[in-house]
């Protein structure tokens, strides 16, 4: 008995060996240490090359531990070159350790670019499975090196300002649109809705960033810039962003109303499978936030009227002047697509008619309270 | 109906969005996915409740030891064979799918050998487990991962960037013929209940088989489809959708959990899927191997009083999928496991009819 186990561990082990033999030939893994990490990828449009880009990858620099480091460190890789992947492999030999992209949550677009070669390298994003499809997607005013280079002195260690910015998890204002970048990819190869993206600048000593403006961006034409009132109604609208400052006035009264919740329904109505005119009803709750005057609970319904008509009045600039450049960042056009089964003419059809469609906006502003002062 | 039977029928259910099921349904999407869908639920739970109906005349049995014994053996032993195929290849498709996107998105460093070996090798030893340890390993991981299944569901559902527009602009693409690629590829969620072939030996009692029963199925493989089907376009649009390769890791990949442990929901979707992906697989194979058994029984092959044909017969699946997935190109995979798909119909027939003979002859 006691032999006959003997042999069978023998065997055993010989197998043991035999099989990791196998696995020692090559370790695929690279350490954590010869890893760094890629926080944000810029691109403008190259200076020296035609046709080329200019990337740039901001690379985070580890630190010892957070709570004796100063501050971020970064470092910054820049090269240019015809296309995006093959500027990339270069500069992976700038650099000793493997660019990890796993962690890339910010991609920033010079806004020439986004004209007419946004396919060409939104493709290699996608394509290449390490980049998330969570990451942000922004236009950058000028130059994206520039808004990538900028590093405020309210940023800590082990964080980026920029990414702070978008999905409500640092800073949460109306004004600020956030895209993904499956959703920019996703609204901008669809027919019948326009991908908007958050437009980034810089103050002029480069120290602080500023995004309350956003760009429609349509394949083949010049993207759109939304003042930063449209991008606060586009994001109210769209989104249900609520927050600060939605300013009404009438003949001697100023209010100033603080949004809790808005609520968008709309419907596109038609006559015979022809689209006549879109209608919106818009509901929002808030109260009031500062006004120039004293004001009377009494009166809310009176103050009611007053900012039901000056939100309709800016609700309706936005989309008129969206429309008039043919732009759809709400995607009615997709919404007229679900309204018949698939034809091939319905997406043509609704391109002639969209730019002159009527719009009818009804605004219902309901008012809480008038803050704690009356 | 054990619960064991709704196992099999769930967890091939689950598992089909890591098989390549996602892809042919989203790749045929302007061309009849709708109807073809719809088609697949309504026969698909017919199939479950003819199939169950057919083993309830045969407890206690498996249906190669009943072919073996009331059919000819120029009849039993092709059929053997050609089921045998078919449980092979549906595990293989799995493995292979699974392995490249494993490589694809979480460790595009390592060699495609050594991850397929390392996923072989952990299969190899739960295929040659007894069956009815199969059984209860298939409880503890639907007990494990169903629950982390659903959360996934509903953050997918729940997600108010999920556009319903496109959604609905899918299906307005009802008005096509429906295309029977799409069919099998749908067909493929019922595949489960046929593990049957094998199972049946453990179960001597008659099953339950009535209106309830059907409604749950039936109901669940609609949920599954429906899900499989609309929820990529949902995130990624309807007129690129074909483009994906993995159109569901994709997916995945754009839910963001704003106050998670771990943003990026890709890997708690791509390990709990594994986890589904793996017992389907075993599932598959353990049927294959058996049925192997069944056909090639080499009495003579034994080593202190253990049969060896079993681990031979491992030791081929082995080295056929290191050999595939080191050959196989991600186009040949897709076009081979359409075919696949594409011949359920087949494989449900033979089985059907192999069954029904078996009943006449066993009652003549």
């Amino acid at each position: 008995m006691k032999q006959r186990f003997r042999n069978y561990k023998v065997i055993v082990v010989v197998a043991i060996y035999f099989s990791s033999v196998s696995i020692l030939a090559g370790c695929g893994f690279k350490d954590i240490d010869k890893r760094v990490f890629v926080t944000g990828i810029g691109i403008d449009p190259a200076e020296k090359l035609e046709g080329g880009y200019k990337i740039t990858l901001k690379l985070s620099l580890p630190v010892a531990s957070i709570k004796s480091s100063t501050g971020p460190n970064y470092e910054y890789l820049v090269y240019e070159g015809e296309t995006l992947a093959e500027s990339i492999r270069i500069l992976e030999t700038h650099t000793d350790k493997v660019l990890e992209f796993g962690h890339a949550k910010i991609i920033v677009i010079n806004e020439d670019l986004l004209e007419d070669n946004v396919k060409d390298f939104m493709d290699y994003f996608i394509r290449r499975s390490d980049i998330q499809l969570i990451a942000w997607v922004a236009a950058a005013k000028t130059s994206a090196e520039s808004i990538l280079r900028v590093e405020p002195a309210a940023e800590s260690a082990v964080s980026s300002t920029l990414v702070n910015f978008f999905g409500g998890s640092g800073s949460d204002s109306p004004f600020i649109v956030s895209t993904f970048l499956y959703e920019f990819r996703r609204n901008m190869l669809s027919d019948g809705i326009d991908a908007v993206l958050p437009l980034v600048d810089a103050t002029e000593d480069k120290k602080e960033l500023i995004v309350n403006q956003s760009l429609v961006v349509k394949e083949k034409s010049k993207p759109f810039e939304l003042s930063s009132e449209q991008s606060k109604y586009y994001n109210s609208l769209l989104n249900g962003m609520n927050g600060f400052s939605y300013k009404a006035e009438s003949e001697d009264l100023t209010l100033v109303i603080n949004m809790e919740k808005i609520k968008v329904k709309y419907k596109i109505l038609t006559n015979k499978g022809k689209p006549t005119s879109i209608k919106m009803n818009v509901k929002m709750i808030g109260i009031i936030g500062q006004s120039n005057k004293n004001l009377s609970l009494k009166d809310l319904n009176k103050y009611d009227k007053i900012a039901s008509e000056a939100m309709k009045g800016e609700i309706e600039d936005f989309l008129t002047t969206v429309q008039e450049k043919n732009l759809d960042p709400m995607g009615f056009g997709l919404r007229y697509r679900t309204m018949m089964l698939y034809d091939k003419n319905t997406n043509s059809e609704w391109q002639n008619v969209y730019p002159t469609l009527p719009l009818e906006v009804s605004v219902n502003v309901s008012l809480k309270g008038t803050g704690s002062i009356e | 109906m054990s619960r064991f039977l709704y196992y099999f029928i769930f967890l091939t259910m689950f598992s089909n969005i890591i098989a390549s099921v996602p892809k042919i349904l989203l790749f045929e999407s302007k061309k009849g996915a709708i109807p073809s869908m719809i088609a697949a639920v309504i026969i698909g739970t017919l199939l479950v409740y003819i199939i169950v109906k057919l083993f309830d005349a045969i407890p206690g049995k498996s249906l190669p030891e009943m072919l073996k014994i009331h059919t000819p053996k120029w009849f039993a032993y092709p059929v053997l064979f050609y089921l045998f195929l078919c449980w092979f290849t549906a595990g293989l498709i799995t493995l292979i799918t699974y392995v490249f996107l494993f490589i694809t998105f979480f460790s595009p460093e390592t060699s495609i050998v050594n991850t397929t070996f390392a996923f072989v090798l952990v299969i190899s030893f739960g295929v040659l487990m007894k069956s009815r340890s199969m059984l209860y390993m298939a409880e503890i991981v639907i007990v494990l991962f169903v629950p982390l299944i659903f959360f996934l569901l509903i953050k997918f559902f729940a997600n108010p960037k999920l556009d319903w527009d496109f959604i609905e602009i899918s299906m307005m693409h009802a008005n096509h013929l429906p295309s029977y690629s799409a069919f099998g590829a749908a067909l493929y969620i019922f595949v489960g209940i046929t593990n049957l072939v094998i199972f049946n030996k453990l179960f001597t009692k008659k099953h339950k088989m009535g209106w309830k029963q059907l409604l749950i199925i039936g109901f669940t493989g609609m949920v599954v489809l429906f899900t499989t089907y609309f929820v990529p376009i949902g995130y990624n649009g309807f007129e690129q959708i074909e483009d994906f390769t993995f159109p569901w890791v994709s997916t995945s990949d754009s839910i963001r959990m704003k106050y998670g442990l771990i943003e990026r929901v890709i890997f708690i979707f791509i390990l709990s899927f594994l986890g589904i992906a793996f017992v389907s697989l075993l599932l598959h194979w353990h049927v294959a191997l058996k049925i192997l058994e069944s056909i090639f029984e080499f009495k003579r092959l034994k080593w202190k009083g253990k049969m060896l044909a079993p681990y031979i017969f491992v030791i081929i699946f082995v080295v056929i999928s290191l050999v595939l997935t080191r050959k196989l190109t991600q186009y040949q995979l897709f076009v081979f496991s359409s075919y696949f798909y594409e011949s359920l119909p087949i494989f449900f027939t033979v089985l059907i009819i192999s069954l029904v003979i078996v009943k006449r002859r066993a009652k003549l």
